[in-house]
Order: C-alpha cells, then structure tokens, then sequence
C-alpha cells in the first residue's frame, strides 16, 4: 500500500507563517522600580529555555538569577529569604511534575514567602486553568514563548500596575475565577533575542566543555505523539522561526574562544526541518564554521529526521564539524508509523542508518516499542526492525511506550476513543489487546535499569560511543580498535534485549491471562537472565573504559560522566515512556 | 608468614607440566582470558571452549526451568559468539582490504 494515501491531503510541512505581527523584547519601564526574579528549572542540558528568560529580563534592566529545582522546600526557601526576590518563576518541563512542584510551592507559601509566583513551560501553556486550579500558591501562568511575557509582568510589578490585563497571561482573578489573556504575540525573529546568560555554567571546569545552542524554535512536523507543532500553532507565528546563520556561528565561536567550549548540542527539535531552505540554512551554519579557521576545533550534534539524511547534506555538515546525530525513528513497524503520523517508512530509517555508518558518524535515537494501537504482529516487527538497524553494535537500542502527552493529537484521539486514562499530570492507557499491558509491565520490569537509569546500559553506552566517535582530532583517545570492541559490547547488549523481548512476546502471546497471571515463572526467568547479561556487559564496560582511560583524566567515566551532555536523569523516566510502571 | 603463602619454585614447575599435559590433550595453547586490549600472553581470542569431550548430559534430570534457564543461557552464548565472529570478520576484511 502507498504510504501517501494517509498523508493529509492539503496539509504541508514546510515552514509556514501565520497570522501574527512580530514584536520586540519590551524595555524596562522607567516608572517601574527593579525586579529581582528567581527562576527555578532542571539545569540539564544548560536548559536554555530558562537561560534566555534570564537573560532577558536581565537585558532590559531587571535582574533575574537560576536556581537548579530540588524537591526539597527549604533548598529554596534559604535563599529566598536571603535575596528576597519579587518574583520566583518556575519552569515545569515534565507533566508529570506538576504535584512536586505544587508541593514547593504550597511549602514556600507555608513558610511566608510573598513573592510573586508564575509557571512556564509546555503544560502550563496549554493546561494553565488545572495548574492555577491544582497548585493555589502560584499567581500567574506565562503561556508559550515566555520572554515578551515575563518582561511585561515584570514592568507592571515593578510600577504597581494590575498585571492581569497582560496578553500571554493566565491568572486567578479576585473572585477565584482562572482567567486566560489572549496570547503575546511572537518574537519573529529570534535574533533579535539576547543570546542566553551562560554566566553560571561552569563550562571551564569541566573537561570536555559542552554547550547547548539553539539554531532555530518549533518544528513543523505534526507527529502524534509530540507537542511541539501544538506549542507552535496555538501561539501563532511560523512553525518554525530560523535564526540567521552568522549568528549562530559567533554565538559558537564566542563559547568557544571564550568558554573553551569545544563541544555543541543542537536543541532544535528538527535541525533539518522545513525542506530545501531548512536544509540550505543548515549547510551555510556548517560552511560557516568551516570556514572559520575552527574546523577540526569544534563538533555538534544535531537532532532531525531519518528521511533528511542523505550523504550531500552529512558531508557538507561533517566538513563544519557534525559528529554526532540523533534521530526520531520511534517505530520500525509501517502501521506503527502511520498512527504515529510519521510519514515515513522503516526503510527510510534502515536507509538513514546506512548513509551514517558509512559516514563513520555516531547516532543515536529515540524508539517506541509499543504505542496505543500496538498489536503483537506490531511489536515482533519493532524487535525485527531494531535487529536489522542497529544489531551490528552501531548504536544501542533503547525502547519505551509513547505517553499521551498534553497538547498531543494522540492525547485528543484517545480521548476521543474514551480510552484516556490516568490523571491530569499522569495520562495513560491501556493497550487494545489486555496481553500488552501484562507484556508492557514485564518490559519495565526487565529493562527499566536498562533503558532508564544512569547507571544503565543505554545511558553508558551513548555516552561511550558518542566518545568514540567524537570527531575533534586533538582530543579523541578511542582507538579504531577500541570503538570496534565497544561495538561488540553494544551488539550483545542489543541481540541480548531482543531475544528477551521476543521470548516474552511469544510467551504472553500463548499463554492465557490466567496463567499468566498464575505461573510467573517463566517471565521470572527472562528478567533474571537479562539482568546477568546487563551484568557481565556492565563489568566488560569497565574493562573497556581502563583501557580507553588507564589514567581517568579525560572524560569523567561511564557512571556520572557525559551528564554534561548525555544524560537520562532519573526524572526523566516518566518522560522516556515508563509512567505506568507504578500503575500497578 | 609471606614465605608460606608464597608459591615455591617446585610448585610453579608442577603448574607447568599441569598445564603442559593439559596443552598436548587440546592441541593448543592455554592463555589467560584476554583483557580487550589484548593482554595475557595474547595469541587467541577468549571464547568459551571446554577442556575435553564434555560428559554425557542426561537432561531428563533437569525441570522445565533449569531447561528453560539452560536455554537462555545457550543463547546469550549465541549472541556472544556472533558479535564476536563479526568484529573477527571485520577485522580481518580491514587487513584484506590493506593488504
């Protein structure tokens, strides 16, 4: 069957604009007195969301600091009382989150701390209403693109104006009631931004500096599961807004003369996204580099699609220093694909992986084993698909379940379809086919340390073949030996995971319910000798990590290494797709 | 103290002619399991290989589990064996391709 026949007819997927005028960052109001602002998030991967929010406010007069989040109350409460900020921002990445970050607050609030409370992030801007309802200690919510917003609310503060008429602003109104403002409107051109406050980062005392830079915001791919076109379409402006090359480029070069920043990670949700002028742009930020005199001084990673690799635009982007890419392949099943709204089939991505391996580049990749509509014919293709892609050992195979996430297609069709389950902050589902689900909680069961924590053999193992394959001359140490050994290890870690997987997949394929649930000797079992495989391997890339690091002094090592710049905190599980793990 | 537990030249020389007769029944030379990097006397790639002819198995006397778990455990050899015959391969198509 052509694939085209479920693409929507009439709907492309360059960029495209909408109707919105762009604005400019506002200045400080001079009848306003200073703010002092607090902002609180996840420091991972610099989260330059928070940094340009920084250094916007801090831009136009006001003074913001960063705060790394804790679950703990009094982390904050001591400095809060030390500063006295007027405003403490909290940037909720995760959906599921929210109740923790509600108990923060609901504490500062307890403890007597006055200032003003905002929230920002991709659930706050489209759920604002359940979080104002569910956290009564926070005082407003800035919806999408934050820096226009956040500097408007703080000029009304500071002069003490009723912010409350401000576009782009959720808010609890006296009688008690949530009301939402109309949005503010969109900084089209980014450029026009200050680059973000990097200040605090430490990247001089760590010794493989790594920064992450953003080219360009949104994505115009309207893929199921993900709530970046939402994001994007319901703020209007384009879907996706590029800044100008040059621009990037000195940002890059700047880290680098001046942070010994040698290592770069692209943030763009799809660097290659919005056809040949996407791509034309992509190339002049890599010609640029190369031209720089830093080539060779200087690698990147980017994130795309597997249907935007092709050898012309990786050679040009390899001559500018790409070393590593990661790609949204998230099924290698066709039907998978289509409910996904991938519009892609798995030999696109068995292709990609071709032209990369030839290319000698690291990837890695995200990839949901099972989906909403997945059925066991879905799931054994999944598993075959992942041997024929990466068996080899090129990259490590890692697996979840897609999670219906607010602002997604797939959270409005299951909706639709009465099977949204779960909680606000916590959506789930449950399978079509009740055996999934007992397949599905033996699957975390069996690869939860595997697949989702820092100790795991994902995480160790992206970590150590982005390494070996690290393409900066005068600092890789990984032999052509060495990176073929580490290969070796990665092709046991994945052949070992599919085999478990299809050995339960048939198991709980034959087996009733019942005596599933009645004998769970044989699910036992393939737990257990998958954690002594992880095991053995842990320990071989122990072994592997002496050798390729006999004195330590390079790279931190597997376990607490490449944190900087590869990480899977243990709060990202939920986002990797295990949320249900508890349900039970 | 330190002289009794160390080996004595005698001992050392009984391990030798242990090792020796052991050599002569496999037809090859015994090493220590290598580091990856290729250390212990080098000379073969560690794979599991039984010293001998096993003994006969009478697998009746295992339950389903052990012969499910024996099973598992075959295979994670399989796996092994295969990812290690394609580094093999690939290492030796580089040499052919040098050569």
């Amino acid at each position: 069957m052509a694939l085209h026949r479920y693409w929507p007819r009439g709907r492309g997927v360059n960029v495209r604009d909408l109707n919105s005028e762009s604005v400019r960052l506002p200045s400080i109001d001079p009848r306003a007195c200073k703010q002092r602002v607090l902002l609180i998030g996840f420091q991972d991967q610099d989260n330059l969301g928070l940094r340009y929010l920084m250094s916007a406010v801090n831009t136009v007069g006001h003074a913001a600091e960063i705060m790394t989040y804790r679950s703990d109350p009094d982390f904050f409460l001591q400095r809060i009382q030390q500063e006295k900020p007027d405003v403490v921002g909290f940037s909720l990445i995760f959906q599921y989150m929210a109740p923790e970050f509600g108990r923060v607050i609901q504490a500062l609030r307890e403890a007597g701390v006055t200032a003003h409370f905002t929230m920002g992030g991709h659930y706050a801007s489209f759920e604002p209403a359940e979080i104002l309802r569910r956290i009564p200690g926070l005082d407003s919510v800035v919806r999408f693109d934050g820096e226009v917003t956040l500097v408007n609310l703080l000029n009304y503060l500071g002069k003490g104006a009723d912010y409350r008429s401000l576009p782009g602003l959720a808010f609890r109104s006296a009688s008690g009631e949530i009301q939402k403002q109309p949005l503010a409107k969109v900084v089209e051109n980014l450029d026009d931004l200050p680059l973000p406050d990097r200040r605090s980062i430490d990247y001089e005392g760590h010794p493989m500096p790594t920064a992450s830079i953003l080219g360009s915001r949104g994505c115009p791919w309207d893929c199921s599961f993900c709530s970046i076109r939402p994001f994007y379409e319901e703020q209007g402006g384009p879907l996706r807004r590029l800044r100008a090359p040059k621009a990037v480029v000195d940002e890059m070069l700047d880290l680098h003369r001046n942070r010994t920043v040698p290592i770069f990670l692209f943030q763009d949700d799809d660097f290659l996204a919005g056809g040949k002028n996407a791509k034309r742009w992509a190339m002049e930020i890599a010609d640029l580099l190369a031209q720089s005199g830093y080539a060779g001084e200087v690698a990147f990673k980017i994130s795309c699609r597997s249907d935007e690799i092709d050898a012309e635009i990786l050679n040009c982007l390899m001559a500018g220093g790409l070393t590593h890419v990661y790609m949204g392949v998230e099924s290698g099943d066709e039907e998978g694909l289509i409910n996904m709204s991938k519009r892609i089939v798995p030999e696109t991505h068995l292709r990609a992986g071709r032209i990369l391996k030839e290319a000698g580049l690291s990837f890695d990749f995200g990839f949901m084993l099972l989906d909403p509509y997945s059925t066991f014919r879905s799931v054994r293709q999944n598993i075959a698909f992942l041997e024929a892609f990466i068996g080899d050992g090129w990259a490590v195979a890692p697996f979840c379940r897609m999670l219906p996430y607010a602002g997604t297609p797939i959270e409005r069709r299951l909706q639709a379809e009465g099977r949204l389950l779960g909680t606000q902050f916590e959506p789930d589902y449950n399978f079509l086919d009740p055996k999934l689900d007992v397949f599905y909680d033996w699957m975390i069961r069996a690869f939860y340390e595997r697949n989702f924590t820092n100790q795991g053999l994902c995480h160790l193992l992206r970590g150590l073949l982005f390494e070996a394959h690290l393409r900066l001359p005068g600092r890789s140490r990984v032999t052509e030996s060495q990176r073929a050994y580490l290969h070796y290890l990665t092709a046991i870690c994945n052949r070992t995971a599919c085999y478990t997987l299809r050995c339960a997949v048939d198991h709980i394929e034959s087996t009733s319910l019942e005596d599933l649930a009645k004998d769970p000797a044989f699910l036992d079992g393939l737990v257990a000798h998958e954690r002594i495989e992880e095991t053995r391997l842990v320990n071989q890339l122990a072994q592997y990590y002496d050798w390729v690091h006999p004195d330590h002094d390079a790279i931190p090592g597997p376990v607490g290494g490449f944190d900087k710049s590869w990480t899977f905190h243990e709060g990202d599980r939920e986002a990797a797709g295990i949320g249900a793990a508890q349900r039970a | 103290m330190e002289e009794k537990s160390m080996a004595t030249a005698d001992d050392i020389k009984k391990l030798q002619d242990r090792v020796s007769r052991l050599e002569s029944a496999v037809g090859a030379a015994i090493v220590d399991p290598a580091g990856p990097w290729g250390g212990g006397g080098g000379g073969v790639i560690p794979v599991h290989r039984p010293v001998g002819d096993p003994a006969p198995i009478d697998v009746s006397r295992f339950s389903a589990a052990q012969l499910q778990s024996s099973l598992h455990s075959i295979n994670a050899e399989k796996t092994r064996l295969a990812a290690m015959e394609g580094l093999v391969n690939q290492e030796l198509e580089k040499r052919k391709a040098k050569s």
